[in-house]
C-alpha cells in the first residue's frame, strides 16, 4: 500500500506542546495523536464521504464538562481546529484537526423525570439505554429506524433526524448544557438559573436552538440535553389501512395527525413493506421481492396487495384509544381505504413484527439491516427527502416517481411518508438504489442524487411545485472534483447561512470549531 | 422629563424619517407621545419617559429605511406593539409596528399556519380563520391584542394550549443592520413557512423578543382545526393536588386543547365580570370571609376543565376518559351545575374554550364597580409535582404573612403537561395608589422569599417567571440583580450575539445595559 | 482460501459506526453490557474497537495509510473473541462480508508479512516450528502428564484424544481427568504420542497471531498423524483446538478429512444420553459456566456443557448475565495473554466479578486456556471461587466408581 500525500495543510496539525497538555489533562488512555490509528473518526458512516475526508490529527475522549473546558482552553490557546464526533455523525474531517469524542466516555443518565416528561442525558447515552431506563416509569422516547445504540442526544438534538419524529411533538429537547468554544458553560432554559429543572424558560431568549440541528457542531460542545419522553399510555393500538391511491392515503395520515390522534402516522409503499418483511423474517419472501422489483411499474402491486399501507400508532387512556381508533377507521373508510389489520399480519409477518415492536410496544428492535445482507443486497442509504405540505406532497410524489421511471429507468422505488408537527408537514422519503457495496452503483446513485437536486432547485420545478423544500440531501453536497469552484453546485444552502456564520463568530471568536467546514461553506 | 440627551433625534434625522414615511406617519413632538411611554400595566409608566419620536412603518422597506437612518445617526430604537415589550426609559425613537402593518398575508389551514404582520389582532385573525375551520391560540388578552406580539415576541403563556408548545413556524425579521432574514423553509425562497431541520432554527433568536435583535415584520402563526365537534369537561375538586393531577394527566396524553384549574375566586371574579356585575357583592363577601382555597358549601374550591375538540369518536372517547380520571381523583363532573351557579364564567368558558371565540377581557365589566384586579401576578412554571407543594406554600404565606385571604389563581398545563404554569393574583383596585404600593410590597416579599436559601432547598425546581415581567412591580429593570436568578453563563453569550447582530448598539440599548 | 484486502471492501461499507461492537446491541433480549475487552481496557477509547478496524481498512483501501508498527497495539490487542460480531447490526456470523475476526486475523497476517509481528508471538511461532508447542517446552515432554507410560496407548484406535498444548504442558489436570474418564469407560482411544504420528500444536496460536503459513504446516502434520491412527472421532479438551481443527483447517487452509471432531463436553454428553456414562457421586456445588469463545460463539456449542453439568447429581447451575453468545471473553485468546497480560488480567477479573455476583461456589469452563486466564484472576483478586473444567467435575462424579 502506498502512502497518499497528505491533503492537510499544516495549520490543522496539533503542536507537540498541545499534545502534551492534552495528555496531561486527560491521561494517555484518553488521547491519541497517531493519525494512522484514527480512521474511525474520519467521517460519518453513510455515503461516499470517506473519499473526501482524511484522518484527523488527534482524538480526545473527555468524561466531564471540566475536561471539555480544558480541551477548549488548549484549543483556543494553540488555535487547534476542533471537530466533534458522535455516533453516525456529525463529524467530517475534511482537513484534519482534533476530534473531541464526547460519545465514548460520557454515558450517564443524569435524571429521569416522568412527570415533567424528560430525561437528562450525556452525549454517549444510547436510545436503547434510555428506553430501558424509562420503561419502569411508564415512558418511552422517540426512536426511528436507527440501531438502538445510537446516541439519543445526537439523533434527536444535533442531527434532528426526522426518522425519529412523532407527529404529536415537534421539539425533541427541553434544554441543553454546552461548553462554548470559548470555554464558558451555558445551560439553556430554566436550567440556566442553576436549578436541576430543565424546561424552556419562556420569558427569555432560549439559545438551545443553536444546538438543534447543528450538524456541523460549530457552536460548542453539547454535554447534556434534556430530551423529551412520552407516556406509554394505558392502552396501545394500531390502525392499518390499505390504500390504492397515494393522495387518499396522504389525506388520511394528515387528518389523523392534524387532530393529534396518533403518536405516529405513516404511509409505507408496498415495496418498503415488502423489503422490511423479508429482512425481519429471515429473508423469507426475498425472491418475490426481487421479482416484483424487476417486473412491476412504480406503485404497481400484485393483486391482493395494496400500493400503500398506512398506519396510525395510537396510545393513551383506554377510552381515548378506543375513540381515536374508531375515528381513524371511519376516516379511512370515508377515504376509500380498507382496514386490514389482520390481513396485514398474515401477509407481512416480518413487517408486522417490526411495526408491533416499534409502534405498539415502543421497543427499538434494531435495524432491519441485520438480515437483509444475507442475500448480498443491502439497500443504499441514499435517500431523496422532501418536506412539504400535504397538498404539494401528492403532486410531487407523482412527479418524482415519474422521473425515476422515465428518466432513470428505476422501477423499484421504496418510499414512506410521515406526518410531522401535528400534520402540518409531510415528510416524504424515497430510496431508489441498492447494493451500495458496488462502487459503480454508488456512483450512479450519486449521479441521480445530483440530478434530483438540480431538478428541484430549477426555476421550472419551483414554478410547478411551489412548496417543496428538499431536505439537505447529503449525497449531493460533496465537493465535486470536476467542479472545484462549486459554480455548478446545486444551490441548496439555507439562505441565512451567513447569519448563522455571524452568530458563530460571536460564539466562536477564535474560529476553532470545524473551520474547514466554514471555509467550504464560504466557497 | 428626565431622559438621556444622547437619545435626542437630530433635526436631520427627523427630516430623513419624514421623507421616508410621510408626515402622517411620524411624530417628533414628545409631549404628544405619552401613549408610547410604557406598557399599560403596573409601575412601568412611572419609571418611563415619553420617547423623542415615533415612526409608523407600513412595509418591510420602510422598516429597512428606518434602520438605515437609525444606524447612520445612532438613534436608539424601541419597539412598540400592543402590550409590550417596550418601555421607554430614557427616550429614543419608537417604532410602532402595530398601527399600519396589519395584513394577513396567507392562511393555510392544511399546513396549520397564518402569515401575519405585527398589527394583526387576535380578533381579526380569529374572524378570518373561522371560514377555514380554524382558530388561533388566545388567552385572556383582549381581541385587540396583536398575535405576533403575544405569541412570538412575548410568548405569553396565557395563550398556551397544552397540545402545542411552539406558536410560530417561521418569521421574517429585519436585522438591526438592515438585512432581511426569513427563517425556515421561507428562507429558501419557498412560499411555505415551515421549520427546517438539520440546521439551527433562527426563529428562536426572536422568540421571545426583547426588541434588541431585530424587527419582526411577519410571522407564520400556528393555527388549529376547530374540529368536527367540541366539548368541555368541568370537574369540581376539593383538593388542589387532585385537581392539578387531573389536569396534568389529561394533557400528558394530549387529549385536550387546554386544561386548566381555576380557583373558586377566579371563577367568581370572571362570573360577575361577564354577567354585568351580578354576583359582585357575593364576590366581595367571599373575599372577606373565606380562607384561601376555601369555598362556600355547594361550591368547590377548584374548578378544573378540559377543552376538547376533534372528530366525533375522538371527542367522545376523550371526554369519557377525562370523566373517568376526574372521578378516580375524587372530582365531581359538574358541567350542568357550573352553568347554573356561574353563568357569567360559563359564558366566558363557552366562548373561549368551546367555541374558540375571544370574548374579550374581564376588565370590560369589572371596573364598573370600581374594583379592578391588579394585573400584577406572581407566576411560576414548574413540574406538577413541585407545583403542588409550592401552591400550598404560597397560599400559606400570603395568608399568614400578608393577611391575604383572597388569592385568585389558575394553572395551565403547558407542553403536553410537562410544565405547570401557575399564576396567582392577590390584589385589587389598581386605581388606588395605596393598594398598588401594597401590591408591590407583597410582590417584593415574594420575590425575596423565592430567592432565599430555604426556599431553594424546599423547592429546588421552582423558577419564578421571568423577572422582567415583575420589574414593573419592583420599579426598575435589573434593580434586584442579586435576586434575579443568575443565568448560567448565558448573559455573556447573549451579549456577544447582540453585539454581532447590532454592532452600532441601536436596538433598545437601555434594555441591554440594564440586562448587563 | 486466500484473502485479499479488497475482499473486505464491502464490509467497510457496511459498518455504520454504531456502538454495538462496544456497548452491545441494546435491544430486548440482549444484555446491554460491555462487549469488547480491549475496548473497555482502553477506557472506551474508540480507536480500540471493531469499528476502528473497519474504518482503518477503509483508509488502507484508499491508500491513505499503510500498515506499520503503529498498528501493532490496535491489531494485536484484540482477543478475537467475536463478541463484536455477535452484537453487530449486520449479525456477522451470517454475513460473509462483515466478519471482524476474519479481518483482524487477515490484518495480523499482513503485519507479520511486513515484519511488524509481535516479537513474543514470533518467538513462540518459531518454537512451534521447532518444538511444536508455544510454551517454550520440549516436544518430548509433551506426554509427561500421562498417568502411565505412553507405550501403553495403542497405535490405532476408534478415538483420538487430541490433548492440546495447554492441557499437555500446563493444565495437565484436565488432560489427566479426560484420560481417566476414557480409561474408566474402557473406550478404545489413543493419544498421538509416537514419532511420525505425534500430536503437534493445533496451530491456533499461530493463526490468531498472523502466522498462518506456519499454522498450515502444523495443520497438515496433525491431519496426517490423525489419519495414521485410523480414528473415526477426535476428541479435544481444548476449545481452541476444537475450533481450529473443525473449522479453520477446512475454511482457511482448504484441508479436508473424514473424521468427526468433538469437544470433550459433547462427547461425554453423548455418552450420558446413551446411558454409557453414569455418575456415582454427587458433586454438591453451585456453579456457573463460562462459555469459551471458541466453543460458544465461534462454534455455536452452548447447551452441551450445560446439559452435561446439569446431569451431574448435586450440581446447581446458575447463569451469569453475559452468557452463551453474549459471554464476556476471558481475555486470554488471540495471543493477548502472551503479549498483553494486563489486558487478560483486566478481562478475567471482570469475568470473575461477574461469576462471584451469581453466588456460585465455582466457575466452570470447557477450555484449558480460559481456565488459565480465569484462574490467574481468581488468585490476583483473592477470590473464594474455585475453578474447574467440566471434565474435572465429571471425573469427580465418577470417582470411586467400582
Amino acid at each position: 500500500m502506498e502512502n497518499k500525500p497528505s491533503q492537510t495543510p499544516t495549520k490543522y496539525e496539533i503542536p507537540k506542546v498541545a499534545q502534551k497538555e492534552l495528555t496531561d489533562l486527560l491521561g494517555e488512555k484518553n488521547v491519541c495523536f497517531t493519525r494512522e490509528l484514527l480512521s474511525v473518526y474520519r467521517d460519518m458512516a453513510w455515503g461516499p464521504w470517506v473519499r473526501q475526508t482524511v484522518n484527523p490529527h488527534g482524538a480526545v475522549q473527555p468524561e466531564t464538562v471540566e475536561e471539555i473546558q480544558g480541551i477548549l482552553k488548549i484549543a483556543n490557546k494553540y488555535k487547534i481546529a476542533i471537530l466533534l464526533a458522535g455516533t453516525s455523525g456529525p463529524g467530517f474531517t475534511w482537513k484534519g484537526g482534533l476530534v473531541i469524542d464526547t460519545y465514548s466516555r460520557m454515558q450517564k443518565i443524569h435524571k429521569i423525570d416522568p412527570e415533567a416528561g424528560y430525561v437528562v442525558v450525556e452525549p454517549g447515552v444510547s436510545n436503547g439505554q434510555i428506553l430501558k431506563a424509562i420503561r419502569p416509569f411508564g415512558c418511552w422516547i422517540s426512536f426511528g429506524s436507527y440501531p438502538s445504540d445510537i446516541s439519543s442526544l445526537i439523533s434527536l438534538l444535533l442531527s434532528q433526524a426526522q426518522t425519529n419524529v412523532i407527529s404529536k411533538e415537534e421539539d425533541f429537547c427541553m434544554g441543553v448544557e454546552a461548553v462554548l468554544p470559548t470555554g464558558e458553560v451555558i445551560r439553556t432554559g430554566t436550567a440556566a438559573t442553576g436549578i436541576d429543572y430543565w424546561s424552556k424558560n419562556r420569558g427569555v431568549l432560549d439559545l438551545k436552538f443553536l444546538y438543534e440541528g447543528n450538524m456541523g457542531g460549530t457552536m460548542g460542545v453539547v454535554t447534556k440535553a434534556a430530551l423529551r419522553i412520552h407516556p406509554l399510555g394505558e392502552a396501545q393500538d394500531i390502525v392499518i389501512v390499505g390504500f390504492n391511491n397515494f393522495g387518499d392515503a396522504m389525506k388520511w395520515t394528515h387528518k389523523v395527525a392534524r387532530e393529534v390522534m396518533a403518536n405516529t402516522s405513516m404511509i409505507w409503499s408496498y415495496r418498503w413493506v415488502q423489503w422490511q418483511n423479508y429482512v425481519h423474517d429471515n429473508a423469507k419472501g426475498f425472491i418475490k421481492y426481487l421479482n416484483d422489483m424487476l417486473s412491476h411499474n412504480p406503485d404497481e402491486v400484485p393483486s391482493g396487495y395494496y400500493a400503500q399501507y398506512a398506519f396510525a400508532s395510537i396510545s393513551g387512556y383506554k377510552e381515548q384509544v378506543e375513540g381515536n381508533v374508531a375515528a381513524c377507521k371511519r376516516l379511512a373508510i370515508d377515504l376509500g381505504g380498507e382496514i386490514i389489520n389482520k390481513k396485514f399480519q398474515e401477509q407481512w409477518p416480518g413487517t408486522w413484527h417490526k411495526w408491533e415492536e416499534m409502534y405498539n410496544h415502543h421497543i427499538n428492535p434494531g435495524m432491519a439491516a441485520r438480515r437483509s445482507h444475507v442475500y448480498g443486497i443491502e439497500s443504499s442509504e441514499g435517500s431523496f427527502i422532501v418536506t412539504t405540505t400535504i397538498r404539494d406532497g401528492k403532486k410531487f410524489h407523482d412527479a418524482v416517481m415519474k422521473r425515476f421511471y422515465e428518466k432513470y429507468g428505476i422501477r423499484h422505488v421504496r418510499y414512506y411518508t410521515r406526518q410531522m408537527d401535528h400534520g402540518r408537514v409531510s415528510f416524504q422519503r424515497y430510496v431508489y438504489m441498492h447494493d451500495k457495496f458496488d462502487n459503480e452503483i454508488l456512483d450512479r446513485e450519486i449521479d441521480i442524487a445530483r440530478d434530483l437536486a438540480t431538478w428541484v432547485t430549477s426555476d421550472e420545478f419551483r414554478k410547478e411545485h411551489k412548496n417543496i423544500a428538499p431536505m439537505i440531501a447529503h449525497t449531493v453536497e460533496l465537493p465535486d472534483d470536476n467542479d472545484p469552484s462549486g459554480s455548478k453546485k446545486s444551490k441548496l444552502y439555507y439562505d441565512p447561512s451567513w447569519l448563522i456564520e455571524t452568530i458563530r463568530k460571536a460564539v466562536d471568536p477564535n474560529n476553532i470549531m470545524d473551520p474547514a467546514l466554514r471555509e467550504m461553506a464560504e466557497h | 422629563m428626565k431622559s438621556n440627551p444622547k437619545y435626542e433625534i437630530s433635526i436631520t434625522a427627523q427630516k430623513e424619517l419624514t421623507d421616508l414615511l410621510g408626515e402622517k406617519n411620524v411624530c417628533f413632538t414628545r409631549d404628544l407621545l405619552s401613549v408610547y411611554r410604557a406598557k399599560p400595566f403596573g409601575q412601568m409608566f412611572r419609571e418611563a419617559v415619553n420617547p423623542h419620536g415615533m415612526v409608523q412603518p407600513e412595509t418591510v422597506e420602510d422598516v429597512q429605511g428606518i434602520l438605515k437612518i437609525a444606524n447612520k445617526y445612532e438613534i436608539p430604537l424601541i419597539l412598540a406593539a400592543t402590550m409590550g415589550p417596550g418601555a421607554c426609559l430614557e427616550g429614543g425613537l419608537i417604532v410602532d409596528m402595530y398601527s399600519r402593518m396589519r395584513k394577513i398575508h396567507k392562511i393555510d389551514p392544511e399546513c396549520g399556519y397564518a402569515l401575519v404582520e405585527p398589527g394583526v389582532t387576535c380578533g381579526q385573525l380569529l374572524k378570518a380563520l373561522r371560514p377555514h375551520g380554524c382558530w388561533v391560540s388566545f388567552g385572556s388578552y383582549p381581541p385587540i391584542q396583536s398575535n405576533l406580539s403575544t405569541l412570538v415576541c412575548c410568548r405569553a403563556q396565557t395563550n398556551a394550549i397544552g397540545k402545542e408548545d411552539d406558536f410560530c413556524r417561521g418569521i421574517e425579521v429585519v436585522l438591526p443592520t438592515g438585512e432581511i432574514v426569513k427563517t425556515g423553509s421561507a428562507g429558501l425562497g419557498y412560499d411555505m413557512w415551515a421549520d427546517t431541520h438539520g440546521i439551527p432554527n433562527l426563529k428562536w433568536l426572536w422568540q421571545p423578543s426583547m426588541g434588541t435583535l431585530g424587527i419582526i415584520t411577519k410571522a407564520a402563526i400556528r393555527i388549529h382545526p376547530l374540529g368536527e365537534v367540541q366539548d368541555i369537561v368541568i370537574a369540581g375538586f376539593n383538593n388542589f393536588d387532585n385537581a392539578i393531577e387531573w389536569s396534568h394527566k389529561i394533557t400528558r396524553e394530549v387529549m385536550v386543547n387546554t386544561s386548566m384549574v381555576w380557583s373558586y375566586h377566579w371563577v367568581q371574579w370572571e362570573n360577575y365580570a361577564h354577567n354585568n356585575g351580578k354576583g359582585f357583592v357575593k364576590y366581595i363577601n367571599d373575599m372577606l370571609t373565606l380562607k384561601p382555597d376555601e369555598a362556600p358549601p355547594g361550591y368547590y374550591p377548584m374548578y378544573a376543565f378540559a377543552s376538547i375538540s376533534g372528530f366525533k369518536e375522538q371527542v367522545e372517547g376523550n371526554v369519557k376518559a377525562c370523566q373517568r380520571l376526574a372521578k378516580e381523583l375524587g372530582g365531581e363532573i359538574v358541567n350542568e351545575k357550573f352553568k347554573e351557579q356561574n353563568p357569567g364564567c360559563w359564558n366566558k368558558w363557552e366562548h373561549s374554550f368551546l367555541e374558540h371565540v375571544n370574548p374579550g377581557m374581564a376588565l370590560e365589566r369589572s371596573h364598573i364597580y370600581g374594583v379592578e384586579a391588579g394585573m400584577e401576578a406572581f407566576t411560576v412554571e414548574t413540574n406538577v409535582r413541585d407545583g403542588k407543594s409550592f401552591h400550598h406554600a404560597i397560599l400559606r404565606r400570603l395568608y399568614e404573612k400578608h393577611g391575604l385571604r383572597h388569592v385568585r389563581y389558575y394553572t395551565r398545563q403547558l407542553d403536553h403537561g410537562r410544565t405547570s404554569f401557575q399564576r396567582y393574583l392577590f390584589m385589587h383596585d389598581a386605581f388606588d395608589q395605596e393598594t398598588l404600593d401594597r401590591e408591590i410590597e407583597v410582590e417584593e416579599d415574594l420575590l425575596k422569599w423565592t430567592s432565599t436559601k430555604e426556599f431553594k432547598e424546599q423547592f429546588p425546581n421552582i423558577v419564578p417567571f421571568a423577572p422582567v415581567a415583575h420589574s414593573s412591580a419592583v420599579g426598575e429593570i435589573g434593580k434586584k440583580e442579586e435576586e434575579i436568578p443568575v443565568h448560567y453563563g448565558l448573559m455573556e453569550l447573549d451579549r456577544r450575539i447582540q453585539e454581532v447582530l447590532d454592532p452600532n448598539n441601536i436596538m433598545d440599548p437601555v434594555m441591554r445595559r440594564k440586562e448587563e | 482460501m486466500k484473502l485479499k484486502l479488497e475482499d473486505f471492501d464491502k464490509g467497510t461499507q457496511e459498518c455504520i459506526r454504531c456502538r454495538n461492537c462496544t456497548i452491545g446491541a441494546q435491544v430486548p433480549g440482549v444484555p446491554a453490557v460491555e462487549v469488547c475487552p480491549f475496548h473497555k481496557y482502553h477506557n472506551n477509547n474508540r480507536v480500540y474497537s471493531a469499528q476502528s478496524f473497519w474504518q482503518t481498512t477503509k483508509s488502507l483501501l484508499l491508500g491513505d495509510i499503510s500498515l506499520s508498527p503503529l498498528f501493532t497495539d490496535l491489531l494485536f490487542q484484540c482477543t478475537t473473541c467475536g463478541s463484536c460480531v455477535e452484537h453487530c447490526v449486520f449479525h456477522l456470523m451470517q454475513n460473509p462480508y462483515v466478519d471482524s475476526v476474519k479481518l483482524v486475523e487477515y490484518l495480523r497476517s499482513e503485519m507479520v508479512k511486513k515484519g511488524f509481528g509481535v516479537p513474543i508471538h514470533l518467538k513462540f511461532g518459531e518454537h512451534i516450528e521447532k518444538e511444536h508447542n508455544p510454551y517454550m517446552e520440549l516436544h518430548q515432554n509433551r506426554w509427561d502428564w500421562l498417568p502411565f507410560k505412553k507405550e501403553k496407548l495403542p497405535k490405532t484406535a476408534e478415538y483420538v484424544f487430541f490433548v492440546g498444548c495447554t492441557s499437555s504442558y500446563r493444565q495437565k489436570q484436565i488432560a489427566k481427568a479426560t484420560v481417566n474418564i476414557l480409561e474408566k469407560l474402557g473406550l478404545d482411544y489413543t493419544v498421538m504420542c509416537r514419532p511420525g504420528m505425534d500430536e503437534w500444536c493445533c496451530g491456533s496460536p499461530l493463526q490468531r497471531t498472523g502466522q498462518e503459513d506456519k499454522a498450515k504446516t502444523v495443520a497438515e502434520h496433525n491431519l496426517e498423524a490423525i489419519k495414521k491412527t485410523g480414528a473415526k472421532k477426535v476428541i479435544t479438551s481444548c476449545s481452541g483446538c476444537y475450533k481450529m481443527i473443525s473449522k479453520d483447517y477446512k475454511e482457511l487452509y482448504d484441508l479436508d478429512y473424514d473424521f468427526e471432531i468433538v469437544q470433550s463436553v459433547q462427547f461425554l454428553l453423548d455418552l450420558v444420553k446413551k446411558g454409557e456414562l453414569e455418575f456415582a457421586n454427587p458433586v454438591n456445588m453451585k456453579v456457573t459456566y463460562h462459555d469459551p469463545c471458541h466453543l460458544g460463539r465461534h462454534m455455536g456449542v452452548f447447551e452441551a456443557p450445560r446439559e452435561l453439568l446439569k446431569s451431574i447429581p448435586g450440581i446447581e447451575l446458575v447463569e451469569m448475565e453475559r452468557n452463551r453468545e453474549y459471554a464476556w471473553c476471558c481475555g486470554a485468546g488471540g495471543g493477548v495473554r502472551a503479549a498483553y497480560p494486563d489486558i487478560t488480567m483486566f478481562a478475567s477479573t471482570n469475568r470473575i466479578k461477574e461469576a462471584e455476583d451469581t453466588g456460585a461456589d465455582a466457575l466452570v469452563s470447557a477450555c484449558p486456556f480460559c481456565w488459565r486466564g480465569l484462574h490467574d484472576a481468581i488468585e490476583e483478586k483473592g477470590s473464594k471461587l474455585e475453578i474447574f473444567d467440566v471434565v474435572e467435575l465429571v471425573e469427580k462424579a465418577m470417582k470411586n466408581r467400582s
